[in-house]
């Protein structure tokens, strides 16, 4: 007798056989259409902000500087492992010191210059061909000495090497490739020492000493694109480097980046909104984190011609930061942003609360160089205006952070007198028309080399990064640094509301802090900057951002190494992608 | 055979190489006084060839004083010589020089007997020719006289004089009448003549042979006949001359009786001779020198009464005795009562004379005694004087009869009574000195000089003896200076400097003017002698003291109180005022602080450093503090002692100009407890070169394992400080703790540092010790980093 099935039941092997393929299908398509990064590193920028790779000069755009540990090397290249910071040979090779402090280094003679190679094609499918071979030299070397000198206080490289060597030179190569440099003989220079001061970063002497950006390096990074202001970089084939492509992606701010990241349209985010661990990263499965020591602070810059030095201090002791960074993180409530450093510490907020120029962070506060006064005594505040007004540009960077900042400073409740916080265009900050500008300071350095030159000699364009110092031939600054329409601070040694004697030693100051070599003038200098700008009230400092960096785990973890201050890419060339 | 004939082609070969030629004249050559003899060859001459050379040899005379007398036809062709030795020429005797002066004479050589053979060498023949010679041996004084003796008859004739003068005085010739300057002229000249060839006569007798002075050699004989003819002649002119010269002498007398008296005894020897003189002459002679013998008397009477002096009058009357004989005449009475009043009269002045000679050698003697007599001087000397006394003349005039008148009478009375005077005042003079000088002697002996200067002050007027202690105010000088001298020697300095201002007061001298100028020299001398003697024996005691003492510890200001390290004495007298006396003292303290203040502490601080480093356990602490208290009275400006000091002493900061180099300090306690816990300290002045306007560096202390060991449990030190401030190990600096993976260096870092000033570092810490710990301390500058 024959079997008979129901249209259902006669169907319903396709209905499992349709939704097994439309499943299959769509894991297919899932895996077809996502965005795949391996054997790449993406990093975010804000396209606008474009990264500006000079290894010899600051940038305003923290990624600019650490790009620099990516394309160039330096005769020693500053590296790190579990255990620390450790230096590892770049272009030499140090031979030894003698008795004399004359410091032997053999050049290595087979570097090549990126421009060694072709790079062409697009989106990691990058084909590398041979092209005359380039050679680092002893001219290359010769000719980033001479930059360095010729850009004096302006690098932080110049105070770095200038503090151990007689003269920006050398002698040599001799036979064996090897060159000497005769060191300051009032210190035992160890190998630490030594490489540290060389390791600074080397260009090719035909570059334009002038160069707006430097794209040709020999690190492990080759730029793809040279003539573009922006690329994307490859793998240097002689540099050993793990993962071949890193890639810079474009986006209008940072308010997306934890979502692009999610989405992964990037596999490394440098630095979180807020500097918050984000609840969306949460997984450790796919993601994991690595702090390190903060590089941007905020900042209320008071105009100098609008509010004089009372005003000043009394809108300086108004404003309690410690309330800001409160609400900043929305501390005690659900929507608390979390933070971690890289000591350990979770939540630590009041870390990260700054009482003087120099960041709570930097070696000044830290090792008391400096002692901010953290409890500011009330000032009469009827000295003020009745509303006080705050300029913020959000486009620059920071946007999320800034936003937030300025609704926090709106709040009328929070302060005993109106301030009112308007966004306006980058051009607008230009005119002045603020008693204080809200501002965010990337890139800082915690180290001996923190940068005041950014802060208040910064043209107050945040679209471009001009430092507007004028040095006398004599080597003593020029008074028109300070010309009042060239600084956020609207200083001027013309005079004004403040002293032009007291402006004047201010500058003398600051100068003489960015221009020494010697820690005992920094120390001094910083000791004598900071109780003046306490005295003449040219800022309210808010506090840093945590710096904390989310990585695919795409990446073994193991393999990327931060430590304190050091670059996060630092050790980019050892970067491995985890094998399952 | 054969050898014979080739000896004989030798011999004739060796005979045909000889150099020169040998003559052998036939007949042979022989010795013999025979006149000339031909040399020959054969019957032939000799043929000489020129440019060759020849020899001929002649046998020695056999007695000496003979000549060989060599005549050669044209010898102007050969070149000769004579010779007593001659080998072929090869060894060649002395060359006899030809004795006769006339070249174009034959050639004379005076040889001796006791010769081999004589050569008589042809030395170059000039040109071809036949030797015409001759030779002769000859005796030496016949060729001398045989040579002259025609000269000799010529010099005699030409040289005898003309006697017809001579023989006509007093006859037919007055004596008047001679010329007699001419005459005694011309014989001076001719008697020089014949005293010369009798010289030549008597040489030629001096080499006579015997045999020939009875032989009747006739050159002899005209020898003999020649030489009595001269002297004969000789003779007669003496006798001539002596005849004039008397006769000229006594003529001249007419018109000065003095000049006669002077020759008294030219006459007198002249008549002595009478026997050779002839009658004519000697008659006139006696003729002439008895008329003046008749002036005599008037003569010296004349001279007596004349005299004024007191001079013996010199009168020979033995010779006027002879004369007067002699010309046949007797001595006048008034003659005789003239040589009597002059005998009396020159035995008076004589004496007179010895007697004055005889004072004034006692006075010679007085003042030529030396200086300070013995005590028996005086006495010998009055001995003298009394016999002196004796032999003076009596005075008077009654023994002078006609002459006692006459002036140089009274006046020799005059002299006699004067010399007595003299004497006597003399005698009681040198018998007051005798006195005088045994006290003086005496006083001597006692260092009396003030005593005696008193007692020659006392006796001013004999000043013979005054003269004889020439170096009584120099003796008393001498003698109080050396009793500041031994003053000094006893160390004595009080006393001694009493005695140079007693000195230096004392105006008692004999001569005060003339020794006050030495007496203010010598006091000065001894000042300077003192102070330098002070400053010896100050130095002495210094040195001595210091070498004893210069690993000393403990108390350094004891040591440097002991008073081996004070001056002996301080003077505060000096004759030139005070600033010499500050000049004295400036120069001892100068001295004396050198070696306090200077010598002392850098020795005792090197040695007591030596050992501290040798062994800074060995009393380590006690040396270092013997360092720092030397150092305490250290004035020298050596960096290295100072360095030293610096060392040692715990409250003195130690340098560090140089960075990165580790410095050796030591920490030292600054308590005292020997046997428990001490509290120790070092400092540090951080003087470095930096660039920077406000330099800090990393100082790094390395520590003994002993301190820091357990630095880990306790802090290891009590408390730095930094130009006083004290120094916590927080904010900006750190001080790291020293363990023994660092190999227990503690460093601090960075200190701030004043730039060119004094940045000290102070450093105390405890521990349960009482020693010298080492300490390495280095700085450097720190540098700034990137991370």
């Amino acid at each position: 007798m024959e079997k008979k099935t129901g249209v259902f039941e006669g169907n319903k092997k396709y209905y499992y056989i349709g939704g097994a393929a439309a499943a299959v299908l769509a894991v297919l398509l899932f895996f077809l259409l996502r965005s795949t990064l391996s054997n790449q590193i993406a990093l975010p920028y804000i396209a606008h902000q474009k990264p500006r790779v000079d290894p010899h000069l600051p940038d305003a755009v923290a990624l600019s500087d650490k790009l620099d540990e990516v394309v160039f090397d330096g005769l020693f290249n500053i590296s790190a492992n579990p255990s620390g910071i450790t230096y590892e040979d770049g272009l030499g090779e140090l031979i030894g010191i003698d008795e004399n402090d004359v410091v032997t280094v053999r050049l290595k003679p087979k570097k090549l210059w990126h421009n060694s190679f072709l790079l062409t094609g697009e989106d990691g499918d990058i084909t590398v061909s041979e092209a005359e071979k380039i050679y680092f030299t002893e001219k290359d070397l010769r000719f980033t000495l001479r930059r360095i000198e010729k850009l004096g206080s302006l690098s932080p490289d110049y105070i770095l090497v200038s503090q151990a060597l007689k003269q920006l030179d050398f002698e040599g190569p001799d036979a064996n490739n090897e060159i000497h440099f005769q060191f300051k003989q009032d210190r035992i220079w160890t190998e630490a020492d030594i490489k540290e001061v060389l390791s600074f970063k080397i260009l090719p002497y035909e570059s334009d000493i002038n160069a707006s950006h430097y794209p040709i390096g020999t690190g492990p990074y080759a730029t793809i694109h040279p003539k573009e202001e922006v690329s994307d970089y490859y793998a240097n084939p002689t540099a050993g480097v793990t993962i071949p492509y890193l890639s810079l992606k474009p986006f209008i701010d940072n308010s997306t980046f934890i979502t692009e990241f999610k989405n992964n349209n990037i596999n490394v985010l440098l630095s979180t909104p807020f500097g918050a661990m984000s609840p969306l990263l949460e997984d450790p499965e796919d993601y994991f984190y690595k702090s390190n020591i903060s590089t941007t602070f905020f900042v209320l810059l008071f105009n100098t011609e609008r509010l004089n030095i009372t005003q000043r201090k009394a809108l300086r002791s108004m404003i309690d930061q410690r309330v800001l960074i409160n609400r900043f993180f929305k501390v005690g409530t659900e929507q608390q942003r979390h933070i971690t450093d890289y000591k350990g510490n979770k939540d630590n907020y009041a870390d990260y609360l700054n009482y003087s120029i120099f960041p709570s962070s930097t070696y000044y506060v830290d090792e008391e160089i400096v002692m901010p006064v953290k409890q500011i005594p009330p000032e009469d505040l009827s000295v003020l205006p009745d509303t006080i007004r705050v300029q913020v540009c959000l486009n620059y960077g920071h946007r999320e952070e800034l936003s937030e900042l300025a609704e926090i400073l709106n709040d009328r409740s929070l302060f005993k007198r109106t301030i009112k916080v308007t966004a306006v265009q980058n051009e607008d900050l230009k005119k002045g028309n603020y008693d204080t500008v809200l501002l965010a300071f990337s890139g800082y350095k915690s180290n001996f080399l923190f940068d005041l030159y950014s802060i208040f000699m910064r043209e107050p364009d945040l679209a471009t990064y001009k430092i507007n110092l004028k040095v006398n031939p004599d080597g003593s600054v020029n008074p028109a640094t300070w010309r009042g329409d060239n600084n956020f601070c609207r200083l001027s040694t013309a005079g004004g509301n403040d002293d032009p004697q007291a402006v004047l030693k201010l500058l003398d100051y600051m100068h003489g802090f960015m221009s020494s070599r010697e820690i005992g003038d920094k120390q001094a200098y910083a000791r004598f900057i900071d109780e003046m700008e306490y005295d003449m009230a040219l800022g309210k400092w808010l506090f840093s951002l945590p710096s904390l960096a989310y990585f695919s785990t795409q990446f073994d973890a193991a393999s990327i190494d931060l430590y304190g201050v050091a670059s996060q890419l630092s050790t980019i060339e050892k970067w491995r992608e985890r094998e399952d | 055979m054969k050898l014979r004939g080739i000896f004989l082609i030798v011999i004739l070969f060796a005979a045909g190489c000889a150099t020169f030629k040998e003559l052998t004249p036939k007949p042979e050559i022989v010795f013999e006084e025979n006149g000339y003899l031909q040399i020959r060859d054969d019957d032939e001459n000799f043929e000489l060839e020129p440019g060759k050379k020849y020899f001929v040899k002649f046998p020695p005379p056999l007695s000496g004083n003979i000549y060989l007398v060599l005549s050669v036809e044209n010898e102007s062709s050969l070149t000769t010589y004579l010779t007593d030795r001659f080998d072929d020429g090869e060894d060649v005797g002395r060359q006899y020089p030809n004795l006769n002066p006339d070249a174009s004479g034959p050639d004379v050589y005076a040889i001796e007997p006791g010769v081999q053979s004589y050569f008589w060498v042809i030395e170059n023949v000039a040109g071809e020719m036949k030797l015409g010679m001759t030779y002769r041996y000859i005796a030496a004084w016949r060729y001398k006289f045989e040579n002259r003796y025609e000269e000799f008859l010529n010099v005699l004739r030409e040289n005898s004089h003309d006697r017809t003068i001579y023989e006509g005085i007093g006859s037919s010739i007055l004596a008047k009448d001679i010329d007699y300057e001419g005459e005694l002229a011309a014989l001076h000249a001719k008697y020089q003549q014949l005293e010369t060839i009798h010289g030549q006569l008597n040489e030629i007798k001096d080499i006579l042979p015997a045999h020939i002075l009875d032989s009747d050699d006739a050159s002899y004989r005209d020898y003999v006949k020649l030489k009595n003819d001269l002297e004969n002649e000789m003779a007669f002119q003496n006798d001539y001359r002596s005849t004039l010269e008397l006769l000229d002498a006594s003529l001249k007398a007419e018109r000065n009786m003095s000049a006669f008296v002077d020759n008294l005894s030219q006459y007198v020897q002249y008549f002595d001779q009478s026997a050779a003189y002839p009658a004519n002459v000697l008659a006139e002679t006696k003729k002439q020198v008895g008329n003046r013998l008749d002036d005599i008397y008037e003569y010296y009477d004349a001279l007596i009464k004349n005299k004024t002096d007191v001079t013996p009058i010199d009168y020979d009357a033995g010779n006027l005795g002879k004369l007067f004989a002699a010309c046949d005449k007797s001595v006048p009475a008034d003659v005789k009562k003239l040589e009597s009043f002059i005998s009396k009269y020159n035995e008076r002045a004589n004496q007179l004379i010895d007697a004055r000679s005889g004072l004034a050698e006692i006075k010679s003697s007085v003042s030529k005694a030396g200086k300070w007599p013995g005590n028996s001087f005086y006495t010998g000397i009055l001995s003298k004087l009394a016999k002196l006394q004796y032999r003076i003349p009596r005075a008077g005039t009654r023994d002078f009869e006609e002459y006692r008148g006459t002036t140089c009478v009274k006046n020799l009375n005059a002299e006699i009574n004067k010399l007595k005077r003299d004497a006597n005042r003399r005698a009681g003079q040198y018998r007051r000195a005798e006195a005088l000088v045994p006290s003086i002697n005496t006083l001597k002996e006692q260092n009396g000089y003030r005593d005696i200067i008193r007692l020659l002050r006392e006796n001013t007027d004999l000043s013979f003896l005054i003269a004889q202690y020439p170096d009584i105010d120099k003796r008393s000088l001498n003698q109080q200076t050396k009793s500041i001298d031994a003053a000094m020697r006893r160390s004595n300095w009080a006393a001694a400097e009493k005695g140079l201002r007693d000195l230096f007061n004392d105006k008692y001298f004999f001569n005060l003017k003339k020794i006050t100028k030495t007496k203010i020299k010598l006091v000065a001398a001894y000042e300077d002698t003192m102070a330098n003697r002070i400053t010896r024996s100050t130095l002495g005691n210094a040195r001595k003291f210091i070498s004893e003492n210069l690993t000393t510890t403990g108390d350094m200001d004891a040591v440097y109180a002991n008073p081996a390290l004070q001056p002996v004495y301080e003077m505060t007298f000096s004759s030139r005022g005070k600033s010499i006396l500050a000049k004295h003292k400036q120069k001892l303290f100068g001295k004396l602080d050198q070696l306090r203040y200077i010598e002392f502490p850098e020795k005792a601080i090197k040695k007591l450093y030596s050992a501290l480093t040798a062994d800074v356990t060995d009393n380590g602490v006690a040396r270092a503090r013997a360092i720092v208290g030397h150092g305490k009275y250290y004035k020298g400006s050596d960096k290295k002692i100072k360095k030293i000091i610096g060392e040692c002493d715990p409250t003195a900061s130690k340098w560090l100009t140089k960075p990165k180099t580790y410095r050796k300090i030591f920490a030292l306690p600054i308590t005292s407890n020997l046997q428990g816990e001490n509290e120790y300290m070092f400092k540090i002045n951080l003087r470095l070169p930096s660039e920077a306007r406000f330099p800090v560096f990393d100082v790094n202390i390395r520590l003994p394992k002993e301190i820091a060991e357990d630095a880990g449990n306790r802090r290891w030190y009590e408390k730095m400080m930094m130009n006083k401030k004290l120094l916590k190990n927080e904010g900006r600096f750190t001080i790291t703790a020293p363990t023994a993976a660092n190999g227990y260096e503690c460093q601090i870092t960075p200190l701030q540092v004043v730039k060119d000033g004094d940045s000290v570092l102070e450093v105390r810490f405890k521990h349960k010790s009482f020693k010298v710990f080492e300490i390495s301390v280095m700085a450097q500058r720190p540098i700034m980093k990137k991370n």
